[in-house]
C-alpha cells in the first residue's frame, strides 16, 4: 500500500498539518459525492498517512541522535516542575521537580480499517456484558496505528519506532497557596529517570512496537 | 450486573476524552471507509475500545527506568540504593525456536534455545496474536455505577459511600474506568535489573544483575478513577483490581560467554536457574467503590493539620467505621455462625464456599499451584496410600520450584515435617520435630490421628530418589539456635530442582495500607 509520508519533526506542528490535511477528506466521507477507489488513489493521504510525532516538555529532542537537552526555565522559578494540588488538599502540593522529558513516535502509520468480520472466540459472557445490547464488534470501521516492519525481521535488534526520555529529579510535598513555586524541601531520595545506558541522563530510551492498534467507539 | 446508563456529564467527559485521545495519538483518515447510519447509531460516546493484535512491545535492552534522587535524609538508617530496570518487554509465549535473550549479535537479538520451565527460559518471544481481540478489547469508558435497579439496596449490589449512604440516586458517581480484556493470549512480560547499594561516586561497589519473567496475563484487571466520598477528603481516588494468572521466574545466574559486572551492559541469563512460582492465580482488590480508595495525602498532626516536612503518602484508605460499609464489604451470605464474614483456604479447597456474593469482590486470593488433592485435616477422605497427583520432589508443573543452572552441581534437598500446634482451649502442645517423611518410609493409619502419621499434609513424593547421606550437619541446630551437630546421617535427595509444593491464600482483605515517602529532607 502506498503511503504519503509527513516528515514533520516539529511535534505539534506536524499534528496540526495532518489535521488540516484531513479536513477535506472528512467532508468526502459524509457521502455527498462518493469517489471511486481510482479517484481516491489520487488524493494525497487517502491511502493512509505516516507521520512523526514528538511531545516534549522543558526539553529539546534531537531526533537525529535521540538525545535530550533540558531547556532553561524562566527566571525566578526554582526549577522546571509539575505541581499537583488535589481536591480537599488545599495548600498541599505534590511537586515533581527538575522535570523534563520527551516522547516521540517515528513513522507511525495511520489508516482506516475494519475489524474482522467473524468473532475471535475470545469474548466470553463477561466481555459481552461490557457492550450495549445489539452492538456488533465485527466488521467495524476503526482507526489503525501500525508500523512498517515489512523489511524488519522479528529477531532484528531494531528499536527505532519510538523514543522516551523522562527525568523527575525530586518528588516532594510543598505547602502554601504558592507551594507550586516554592522549594522549601530541597532533597528527596525519590526520583525517576527513563534513559539509555549508552549516555545515561542524555540518551532517550528506544522502543519497538510490532502489530497494530485499532480504535473504535461505542 | 450494574447499570451503565451514562449521564450527560459522563457523555461529555467521554467525548472530551475521545477527542483528546484522537488529537494526541491518532487522526482518522476516513476516505476509504465510510460509516453507515446504522453503525453511527451504535456509537453512544460512552466508551473507546482499543484492539491490539500481533502486538509486541520491546524496549532496547540498554534502555531503562531508574530510581534516582538525592542522598538519604540524615539520621535515617537507609543507604542510598541505585536501581535500574532495563529492557521492559511484552511479547508472545511462542516457542524456543523464536525466543531471544537480552544480548544481540550481528544486528539481531541473540537466540535463546532453552525454553526453560513453562517457557520462562528466555525473556523475549514473538508477537502476541491476540493481546486484545477485536471483540474483547481494552476499554476506556465512563459509567455511573448506581446499583442495579430494584436490587440496589441488597448486599453485594448498589453503591455505598464512606458515610454509608446507599441512595442509588443521590450517591451515584461518574467513574472513569479502564478495563483489560476478560480473556487474552498468554504473553511474556520481562525485564532485567541492576541494584547497587552504597555506591560512592564512580566506584563500583558490586552490581547484582537479575531478570524477572512472567508468562501469563493480567486479563480481567480493572482500573477506576472517581471522587472519594469521605467528608472533608473528597479527593482524587483510584481503584485497582489486580488479576494475574500465569507463571513467574526470578533468576540471577548469567550464561557463560556474556557474563558482565559492568553497569548498563546487557547479559544473557542462564535458561534454567532460579525461583519459579508456577500456575499462579491471584486477585488483589485495592479499593472499593466508593468507600475505600488509593489516594495521595501528606502526613498530618492529630488535629488534621499538615506536617510540612515534604513527605507524602500513598495510601489505601482505612475502612470507615460504618455498618453499611461493613455489611457490603464483609458480605458473606451464610447464617450467623463462627464462620460468618470470612472463608478459609480449606473451605475454598473443599468447595464449601457460599454462593457468589460481594465478598469475592472485596476479598482477594493468591494461589500457587492447584494444591490438590486434599490430604490434610478436614478433607473428607484423606488417602492412605501414596497419592499419584501430589507434586513429586522435582515436579515442574506447578507450585514453588527452585532449579539450579545446567552446568551447576546437584544440591541435596531436605526438609523437616511441618510443626503443628494445638491451639484449642486447654491445649498448648505441639508436635515433636520430625523429618518430613517420604511416602515410601511412612505408613498412615486408616482412622483417627493415625491417618496423619506422615504429616498433616501427607508424605512427600520422593519416589526412590531418597538416600541416606552421611557426614551432614543436623539442621535442627539452626532451628533451635544450638551448637551445630555434625557427622549425622540424613535422608536427602540429590537433585537439580526441588518442588516445595503448592500454596494457597484465601480471603485476603486489606483494611488499610499506607506508604509514606520519608525521603524528603531539607
Amino acid at each position: 500500500m502506498e503511503h504519503c509520508l509527513w516528515q514533520g519533526k516539529a511535534g505539534l506542528a506536524g499534528v496540526l498539518m495532518v489535521l488540516l490535511a484531513s479536513g477535506p477528506a472528512l467532508s468526502l466521507a459524509e457521502g455527498l459525492m462518493p469517489l471511486s477507489d481510482q479517484d481516491l488513489s489520487a488524493v494525497g493521504g487517502g491511502e493512509g498517512i505516516a507521520l512523526n510525532v514528538a511531545f516534549t516538555i522543558n526539553a529539546f529532542l534531537d531526533q537525529d541522535t535521540d538525545t535530550i537537552t533540558p531547556i532553561p526555565c524562566p527566571a525566578g522559578v526554582p526549577d522546571c516542575r509539575l505541581a499537583l494540588e488535589f481536591n480537599d488538599m488545599d495548600g498541599a502540593w505534590l511537586v515533581l521537580k527538575d522535570y523534563y522529558g520527551a516522547f516521540s513516535l517515528n513513522r507511525v502509520w495511520l489508516d482506516a480499517s475494519r475489524t474482522p468480520s467473524v468473532a475471535s472466540g475470545f469474548c466470553d459472557s463477561a466481555c459481552q456484558a461490557r457492550f450495549p445490547g445489539g452492538f456488533d464488534t465485527n466488521d467495524r470501521p476503526v482507526v489503525q496505528l501500525s508500523y512498517d516492519h515489512s523489511d524488519i525481521g522479528l529477531g532484528a535488534a531494531y528499536f527505532g519506532d519510538g523514543n522516551l526520555f523522562l527525568e523527575v529529579g525530586r518528588i516532594t510535598a510543598e505547602f502554601g497557596s504558592n507551594g507550586y513555586l516554592t522549594d522549601n524541601v530541597s532533597g528527596s531520595v525519590l526520583g525517576l529517570r527513563v534513559s539509555d545506558s549508552s549516555a545515561p541522563g542524555t540518551a532517550s530510551a528506544q522502543i519497538r512496537f510490532d502489530g497494530r492498534m485499532q480504535l473504535y467507539g461505542f | 450486573m450494574t447499570s451503565h446508563a451514562p449521564t450527560r456529564g459522563a457523555l461529555r467527559a467521554a467525548h472530551i476524552l475521545t477527542f483528546a485521545w484522537l488529537l494526541c495519538c491518532a487522526v482518522p483518515v476516513p476516505a476509504l471507509t465510510a460509516l453507515d447510519d446504522e453503525q453511527m447509531a451504535d456509537v453512544s460516546g460512552a466508551g473507546l475500545a482499543a484492539v491490539w493484535e500481533d502486538f509486541r512491545f520491546l524496549m532496547k535492552p540498554t534502555s531503562y527506568f531508574e530510581q534516582i534522587g538525592s542522598a538519604a535524609a540524615p539520621g535515617t538508617t537507609f543507604q542510598r540504593g541505585d536501581l535500574r530496570w532495563y529492557g521492559v518487554s511484552m511479547s508472545g509465549k511462542g516457542s524456543a525456536a523464536n525466543s531471544y535473550s537480552w544480548t544481540e549479535s550481528g544486528g539481531n537479538m541473540s537466540g535463546c534455545a532453552g525454553a526453560g520451565i513453562a517457557q520462562l527460559g528466555c525473556p523475549v518471544g514473538p508477537e502476541i496474536a491476540r493481546f486484545a481481540a477485536h471483540d474483547n478489547p481494552y476499554i476506556l469508558r465512563v459509567s455511573d455505577y448506581a446499583g442495579d435497579g430494584s436490587g440496589a439496596a441488597t448486599v453485594g449490589n448498589g453503591i455505598v459511600t464512606w458515610t454509608g449512604d446507599r441512595d442509588p440516586v443521590s450517591s451515584a458517581q461518574t467513574v472513569l474506568e479502564y478495563l483489560a480484556p476478560t480473556w487474552q493470549d498468554d504473553y511474556r512480560f520481562a525485564f532485567w535489573g541492576e541494584i547497587e547499594v552504597g555506591k560512592s561516586g564512580a566506584t563500583n561497589s558490586g552490581l547484582l544483575k537479575s531478570q524477572t519473567l512472567i508468562s501469563g496475563s493480567a486479563a480481567g484487571s480493572v482500573t477506576r478513577f472517581f471522587q472519594f466520598t469521605e467528608p472533608g477528603f473528597e479527593t482524587f481516588a483510584l481503584q485497582y483490581l489486580s488479576r494475574l494468572q500465569g507463571d513467574f521466574r526470578f533468576s540471577v545466574n548469567q550464561a557463560a560467554g556474556s557474563a558482565s559486572d559492568v553497569l548498563g551492559v546487557p547479559v544473557a541469563f542462564e535458561q534454567r536457574e532460579g525461583l519459579h512460582f508456577l500456575n499462579v492465580d491471584a486477585y488483589l482488590p485495592f479499593g472499593q467503590l466508593y468507600y475505600q480508595a488509593l489516594t495521595l495525602d501528606v502526613p498530618r498532626n492529630p488535629d488534621n493539620s499538615y506536617i510540612t516536612d515534604g513527605n507524602f503518602i500513598l495510601q489505601l484508605t482505612a475502612l470507615p467505621d460504618n455498618l453499611a460499609v461493613y455489611t457490603r464489604h464483609y458480605a458473606h451470605s451464610v447464617a450467623d455462625s463462627d464462620q460468618a464474614g470470612y472463608i478459609t483456604a480449606r473451605q475454598a479447597l473443599l468447595g464449601t464456599l457460599p454462593a457468589a456474593s460481594n465478598y469475592f469482590n472485596t476479598h482477594g486470593y493468591s494461589r500457587w499451584g492447584d494444591w490438590y488433592p486434599c490430604n490434610g485435616v478436614g478433607c473428607a477422605n484423606p488417602p492412605t496410600s501414596p497419592p499419584a497427583q501430589r507434586n513429586s520432589y522435582n515436579y515442574t508443573g506447578d507450585g514453588f520450584v527452585f532449579r539450579k543452572c545446567a552446568s551447576c552441581s546437584n544440591f541435596n534437598a531436605y526438609a523437616y515435617r511441618l510443626t503443628a500446634v494445638d491451639v484449642r482451649a486447654g491445649n498448648n502442645t505441639y508436635t515433636t520435630w520430625q523429618r518430613y517423611a517420604n511416602y515410601g518410609s511412612c505408613t498412615p493409619g486408616g482412622s483417627g490421628s493415625a491417618r496423619f502419621n506422615c504429616g498433616y499434609g501427607g508424605a512427600y513424593n520422593g519416589g526412590n530418589a531418597v538416600a541416606n547421606v552421611t557426614g551432614q550437619t543436623d539442621p535442627m541446630s539452626y532451628v533451635m539456635n544450638t551448637t551445630p551437630t555434625t557427622g549425622v546421617t540424613l535422608p536427602m535427595i540429590s537433585t537439580d530442582r526441588v518442588n516445595l509444593g503448592d500454596g494457597r491464600v484465601e480471603g485476603l482483605n486489606i483494611q488499610s495500607l499506607r506508604f509514606t515517602s520519608y525521603g524528603a529532607n531539607f
